[in-house]
């Protein structure tokens, strides 16, 4: 989708296509030309992002170090942030966050249907799984044959907040950078409003679900959507649980965390996620803004 | 008179240490920016309650003859 | 299908839980800037000081910080404090009835026999305002500049500082330079006397100099911060102060004894002190913040040095106590020492040569002094956090000293000061 720019009551309006996901900016500047250069500057970011990690391209950084043949793959700057950043996230959550559990998709469809796998294979899977597996000694990452790196779950967050931070420093206008319902609002707005924000909710896809008011921060939501199995009477969220194979049953239907940023914000909603039915406990420690569905 | 030298030289020695420590390790000591947890606690910052501070330097101040280390040495007060 | 909104309370310092400080710290990383919410951090205290006999004084401070989304931040800082009572002038007891004249020279004091000479003229108020700005120059540099002036009935000050400093190795390192300069009026009640002029009795003028004293202060100061790992980080400072102008007491007096009796001379026994009107420290200063897992120990050393021949040395060592995620406990020990001042003479012997200078003052003799002190701090639901601090604080010399000359053997020439403090502070925000 090509970049669209239109004026809305107060503010520009920018809408692209990017990371299978409806994207959009808002902007508090006052003249088109400095809309379209923001947002195309923000929309060349995102592309780029999704570029890098894709898993579903055969020419960038993911796939070669997914396709190394159990050697040693150098990676650049960026991508070594982000495996250090992963490798953090998986010590912060006790294991529960592991960019290796992907290989999990093969016998996981989230398609609404009630094709559940048996529990022989998720066991079978399992030794493919395992972040502490993968020998990280920056820069050069060993992804051992068979085993594969997933950055999907954080990516949409980190290409929220990049993209934030790179228009911030172009200038202090009040923005939303808005990617498929994760965002981040940065600036100050003229007159101390907050941007208007309605936040999708699972099975409510026709109403504004949450209608929150956000001035500075970020959202992110962790939710089911339209990706889960239901058999039996029984939902099977999508949410994964590395050790085990198997989906944390007790999981809230949808979790949406405020924070300072999208990728902060979007962590603690998954982790509140695989928390199951501790999700609400969880999010009480943390000191957050939350808002859990069930 | 023995307790004030066996003060003076046991400081002295433990900041000469800071001051090599520092020296030859600076670039290499230190800890990774998602090691900053426990560091970032409010207690744990060289001047954790600045309202203590400049309260105590004024008593220390208006009662003894040295200035400064955390406080500022000037800022005067004819405390007597 | 119901959606519960909540806002968490947080089981960590700031009101962050562990593993949400946590991922903030990683994001650091990644250098996905936090939005800064403007907030206004204000803490806020009373203090009362008591020396039983001796000085009291009550003391109230406001300082408040408020961080802009750019970055910038505003400091402001307002002290108010009321003190009276008793303090020594610097004369030594006699074995009879002292009599001494007010500053003012309208009014007289009495000392008992064996008594340490106070002067309970002492009733002041002081004001004082300082305001700050802080501005980041860059990722890594920031530049702080203040102002500063306080005023009370017999002196003021006025004064700015500057101080940039610069992050290095990740953050680990972080590097200062320190500027300030003050320039202070005094203007004492009953006029600056001469030095080594006589106190004169109630309502005969005494020999002043002219006009108000003034003094100027020129500080420059290096420091670094370095963490040395998850759970350390040492601060060392160092600090060159200049002081030239005024810096003799007014208030004071020395006495000048017979050298038989060891009382005070028949004629003109009370001379007021003085003191050079230059003055060049060095101060060195480190401390160490050491993360224990639940609770944390500071521990400081200051070395202090002048070209008056005060040597000195403070230790001090706090022990933060973390009953709770709320609540805490926090004992707190100093020691110092100091060495006297080249020209402090407890008295001078009637016949003996003038010094260039000479003063009384116990505050410039050899001393040590101890606090001990303790501190609980609890977090209020509404993230505010209330303290209360009790210390207590004595300063000791040497009274009995070898060489007393006659009556003085007797006498206590060095009391121990003893003092209590109690302070209660609230911590809040300002809701933005």
């Amino acid at each position: 989708m090509p970049l669209d720019v239109r004026r809305q009551k107060g503010h520009w309006q920018g809408r692209f296509s990017a990371m299978a996901s409806p994207c959009e900016i808002l902007l508090e500047v006052d003249h088109e030309a400095e809309a379209r250069t923001l947002c195309e500057a923000a929309k060349a970011e995102a592309l780029r992002i999704e570029a890098k990690f894709s898993r579903y391209r055969d020419d960038n950084i993911l796939h070669a170090l997914n396709n190394g043949a159990g050697q040693p793959v150098t990676v650049d700057e960026e991508t070594a942030d982000l495996l250090d950043f992963a490798h953090r996230c998986h010590e912060i959550s006790g294991g529960r966050f592991d960019i290796t559990s992907g290989v999990l998709r093969r016998i996981w469809k989230f398609d609404g249907s009630d094709r559940v796998p048996s529990r022989k294979q998720a066991k079978a899977l399992l030794p493919l799984v395992g972040w502490p597996k993968v020998t990280w000694d920056r820069p050069r990452i060993t992804v051992p044959v068979g085993m594969e790196i997933d950055l999907g779950g954080l990516g949409k967050e980190y290409a929220v907040d990049k993209a934030a931070t790179l228009l911030a420093e172009r200038t202090t206008a009040s923005m939303l950078v808005n990617f498929g319902g994760d965002l981040r609002a940065v600036g100050r707005r003229k007159d101390g409003r907050n941007w208007q924000v309605g936040v999708e909710l699972p099975g409510q896809a026709d109403t504004a679900g949450l209608q929150l008011e956000l001035g500075l921060g970020a959202l992110a939501t962790s939710g089911d959507a339209r990706r889960f199995l239901l058999r039996g009477g029984v939902r099977y969220p999508h949410i994964l649980n590395p050790r085990t194979g198997w989906p944390v049953m007790r999981a809230p239907r949808s979790v949406t965390v405020l924070g300072d940023t999208c990728t902060e914000a979007g962590l603690l909603a998954t982790l509140a996620m695989l928390h199951g039915d501790g999700a609400e406990a969880f999010l009480e420690e943390q000191g957050v803004q939350n808002w859990v569905m069930r | 008179m023995r307790v004030k030298a066996a003060v003076g030289r046991a400081g002295l020695a433990l900041l000469l240490g800071i001051v090599v420590g520092g020296a030859t390790g600076c670039a290499n000591m230190g800890v990774k920016p998602w090691e900053r947890d426990l560091l970032a606690e409010p207690g744990m910052a060289i001047d954790p309650d600045v309202v203590v501070t400049a309260l105590d330097e004024h008593i220390y101040f208006s009662k003894e003859a040295s200035t400064g280390g955390l406080g500022t040495a000037g800022g005067g007060c004819g405390c007597n | 299908m119901a959606v519960t909104s909540r806002k968490g309370r947080g089981n960590g310092a700031g009101g962050k839980g562990t593993v949400r400080a946590a991922i903030m710290g990683a994001c650091g990383l990644l250098g996905l800037a936090g939005s800064r919410a403007e907030a206004t951090e204000v803490r806020s205290a009373l203090l009362g000081y008591t020396e039983p006999n001796r000085v009291s004084a009550i003391e109230a401070i406001v300082d408040g910080n408020h961080d802009f989304s750019d970055g910038k931040i505003l400091n402001f800082r307002l002290v108010l404090d009321a003190l009276t009572g008793a303090s020594a002038n610097g004369a030594t007891p006699a074995s009879y009835t002292q009599t001494f004249t007010r500053p003012s020279g309208n009014g007289s004091y009495q000392t008992a026999p064996g008594e340490t000479p106070l002067d309970d003229t002492f009733k002041d108020t002081r004001g004082a305002l300082s305001v700050g700005l802080g501005l980041p120059l860059n990722r890594m540099t920031n530049l702080n500049f203040g102002l500063y002036g306080s005023g009370e009935h017999d002196y003021s000050s006025l004064g700015g500082n500057l101080t940039l400093t610069r992050d290095l190795h990740q953050r680990n390192t972080t590097v200062a330079l320190h500027g300030a300069y003050f320039h202070d009026t005094i203007f004492p009640e009953g006029g600056r006397p001469d030095p080594f002029t006589p106190m004169e009795p109630e309502g005969l003028p005494k020999a002043k100099l002219s006009g108000d004293g003034t003094k100027e202060i020129l500080d420059l100061g290096l420091g670094v911060t370095q963490v040395l790992n998850r759970k350390m980080i040492v601060y060392l400072n160092y600090t060159y102060s200049n002081v030239t102008g005024y810096q003799t007491d007014p208030y004071k007096i020395f006495s000048v004894v017979d050298p038989v009796t060891g009382d005070p001379r028949a004629t003109d026994p009370y001379l007021y002190e003085s003191r050079p009107d230059a003055r060049d420290k060095h101060i060195l200063f480190g401390k160490m913040s050491w993360h224990l897992e639940r609770d944390i120990i500071q521990l400081s050393y200051r070395y202090f040095m002048d070209d008056w021949g005060v040597h000195s040395n403070t230790v001090d060592l706090t022990y933060r106590w973390n009953l709770s995620n709320r609540t805490f406990l926090k004992p707190h020990l100093r020691y110092y020492n100091q060495s006297a001042t080249d020209f402090y003479r407890r008295y001078l012997v009637d016949g003996q040569a003038l010094p260039e200078n000479v003063s009384a003052d116990y505050r410039l003799g050899d001393m040590h002094t101890v606090t001990y002190g303790l501190t609980y701090g609890r977090k209020l639901d509404s993230g505010n956090e209330l303290t209360l601090r009790l210390e207590y604080y004595a300063q000791m010399g040497d009274g009995y000293p070898p060489d007393a000359i006659g009556n003085l053997k007797d006498f206590d020439l060095f009391p121990t000061v003893d003092a209590f403090i109690m302070q209660v502070g609230f911590n809040f925000s300002l809701p933005e």
